[in-house]
């Protein structure tokens, strides 16, 4: 892999961009990270600003993977909307404080996720009897869905949270073990082990 | 199909509509800040605190201080909320419950207060309002004035017009009272019940339950002085209502909501922790949970095999729920963000909000926030 660094001009004045550059079929999906990298500094920029046009673009760029990486971990629909509703407000809390430089992206998704843990393991502990008489089916049998879905949604449900979380992160999200470990501020061989089991488990279920 | 795409494609319940509540927050909490170039001083007020705090409590994020969390508080509420209460969105005439006293809100939004009263109901037809005041019970007309009186022997609460509009039960001290209609003295039901006002059941022949001194659930039907049922055990509740057709009552108590059969027959519980519970004319329930961590919900549940629906969700808690008399309309207080909420439940779903309703509701030096209490009747005077 070869760093290249770019100087992009902006309102602040010259920013130093690095990226790694891949050759071959990688180039354009570095290219088009940088496009997007640079196109939610514009609307985080705006956003600051006051702009609601912006919030609501950054909002919708975001929520749908958000929302499912929340649910995947928590398989409960009313927190998982309480999760990363109260991750957007947050967000507004530092809008301020962001750095622009950084994506939005992790940083939203360390939140979700960390409080998503939080939240299931908590709700392990509290064994709520009689919660589910109101609250939506955890796994609905949703007409759209495909078998497989609704059976990885059950294997999911049978891990510990914490390792629904790293696959997630992994299999939705995208993100690397050391970009894992560093979201949920864990050591690197944490994350690859959880991972490992995880996914050994979900084969089990799954075959 | 690889793992990516089974999580991709995994079926996420409600996951629409959870983005719609979600974005219309955001997006007001955002308007409601302040650009980062003009930034104002943050207040914190003590509802936005306490909420923070709740906040605070509950998700630390990683590497956040909890000091930002308390510094930067958003206050609950709906950002685009009309200072001013201009009308209601549905035909009818809403009894409001203020500390200064009932109020009656005309759907076009003008407002009379009755007076210094403790408590108020309408009548079937929504002609008259009982309303208490000390050891008084009175009925009124809509406009205040006084239609006749009767003095009472302990503070008088729970005052409940009867559906054919000739009695009115209601509790003076522990005991649970009658009296005619026209004023004409009435008499003793029970000399000890709990302290939760009765409900009629709409229909013929007229039966009234009320909550005994042990928290028992009990339907008589006064004329005959007979006890139609008795709840088995003691579900003590704080609140009881009975759907427009009479065929079911509701009992909700701090930590569980219960839903009878005319007959008495339990049809199902709820755990919940409630602090509010509307029927709809079409027996639709409407209920406001507390989701703990200083958050609420409002439900609505159709019939026993449906699914509940969420259709409001925020900080604080909701602390009064009331139909529009067509059900198309849910109106919802909020205490904390001194809101009411009106949301439409049919077809396509609005929420309109009504900011500062304490202070349009206030009389002289009495302020403090404004329940709702009843919305009758499209027609009356």
């Amino acid at each position: 892999m070869k760093a290249v660094a770019f100087e992009a001009e902006s309102p602040e004045g010259t920013v130093a961009l690095s990226v790694d550059a891949f050759a071959g079929a990688e180039a354009g999906r570095a290219g088009r990270l940088v496009t997007r990298a640079r196109s939610e500094r514009a609307l985080l920029r705006a956003a600051q600003r006051g702009s609601s046009e912006a919030m609501e673009s950054l909002f919708r760029r975001h929520w749908p993977a958000a929302h499912r990486a929340a649910y995947l971990v928590v398989h409960d629909p009313a927190a998982a909307e309480d999760i990363v509703q109260e991750a957007f407000l947050s967000a507004l809390r530092s809008l301020d404080r962001f750095d622009r430089r950084r994506p939005f992206g992790p940083w939203l998704h360390r939140i979700v996720v960390n409080r998503s843990i939080d939240w299931a393991r908590a709700r392990a502990l509290r064994r709520e009897v009689g919660v589910d008489a109101v609250a939506e089916p955890a796994a609905p049998a949703d007409a759209g869905a495909g078998p497989l879905s609704a059976n990885v949604l059950a294997a999911l449900r049978g891990l510990p949270a914490d390792h629904r979380a790293v696959v997630v992160l992994r299999h939705l999200l995208e993100y690397t073990p050391g970009e894992i470990a560093d979201l949920l501020d864990l050591p690197r061989g944490t994350v690859n082990s959880r991972l490992r089991r995880a996914l050994d488990a979900l084969g089990e279920k799954l075959s | 199909m690889k793992l990516e795409e089974q999580l991709r494609d995994a079926p996420v319940p409600d996951e629409a509509a959870a983005m719609e509540r979600a974005r219309r927050v955001v997006l007001a909490a955002h308007a409601r800040r302040a650009p980062r170039r003009q930034r104002p001083a943050v207040r914190v007020g003590l509802a936005g605190a306490a909420a923070a705090a709740a906040l605070a409590l509950a998700f630390t994020p990683p590497g956040a201080a909890v000091a930002e969390w308390v510094g930067d508080v958003m206050r609950p509420g709906a950002d685009d909320a009309q200072p001013v209460l201009d009308g209601l969105p549905a035909p009818g005439r809403l009894l409001v419950d203020a500390p200064s006293g009932p109020w009656i809100v005309q759907s076009d939004g003008s407002k009379r207060r009755l007076g210094a009263y403790d408590a108020a109901g309408w009548s079937p037809q929504g002609l008259f309002v009982a309303a208490a005041r000390g050891r008084e019970l009175l009925a009124l007309e809509p406009d205040g004035d006084v239609r006749w009186s009767l003095a009472a022997d302990r503070r008088v609460t729970g005052v409940r017009w009867a559906p054919n509009g000739l009695r009115i039960a209601y509790l003076a001290g522990p005991a649970l009272r009658l009296v005619d209609g026209d004023g004409a003295p009435g008499k003793l039901l029970a000399a000890r019940v709990s302290a939760v006002a009765p409900a009629w059941r709409p229909g013929s022949p007229q039966e009234l339950a009320y909550a005994d001194a042990a928290g028992r659930i009990r339907v008589i039907e006064p004329e005959a002085a007979g006890l139609r049922w008795r709840s088995r055990d003691r579900p003590a509740p704080v609140e009881l209502s009975w759907s427009d057709d009479g065929d079911r009552l509701l009992a909700r108590s701090p930590r569980e909501v219960r839903e009878y059969r005319a007959d008495g027959r339990l049809l199902r519980r709820l755990p919940l922790r409630t602090s509010a519970a509307a029927w709809a004319p079409d027996g639709r329930i409407a209920l406001a949970r507390s989701l703990g961590r200083g958050r609420s919900e409002v439900l609505v549940l159709a019939g026993r095999g449906d699914k509940p629906r969420r259709v409001f969700a925020g900080a604080g808690r909701f602390s009064s729920l009331a139909w529009s008399p067509d059900g198309t309309w849910l109106g919802i207080a909020w205490r904390e963000a001194d809101q009411w909420l009106f949301i439409r439940t049919a077809e396509t779903e609005r929420i309109e909000a009504i900011g500062e309703v304490s202070r349009q509701f206030a009389s002289g030096e009495t302020g403090g926030f404004p329940e709702l209490a009843e919305w009758c009747c499209a027609r009356g005077p």
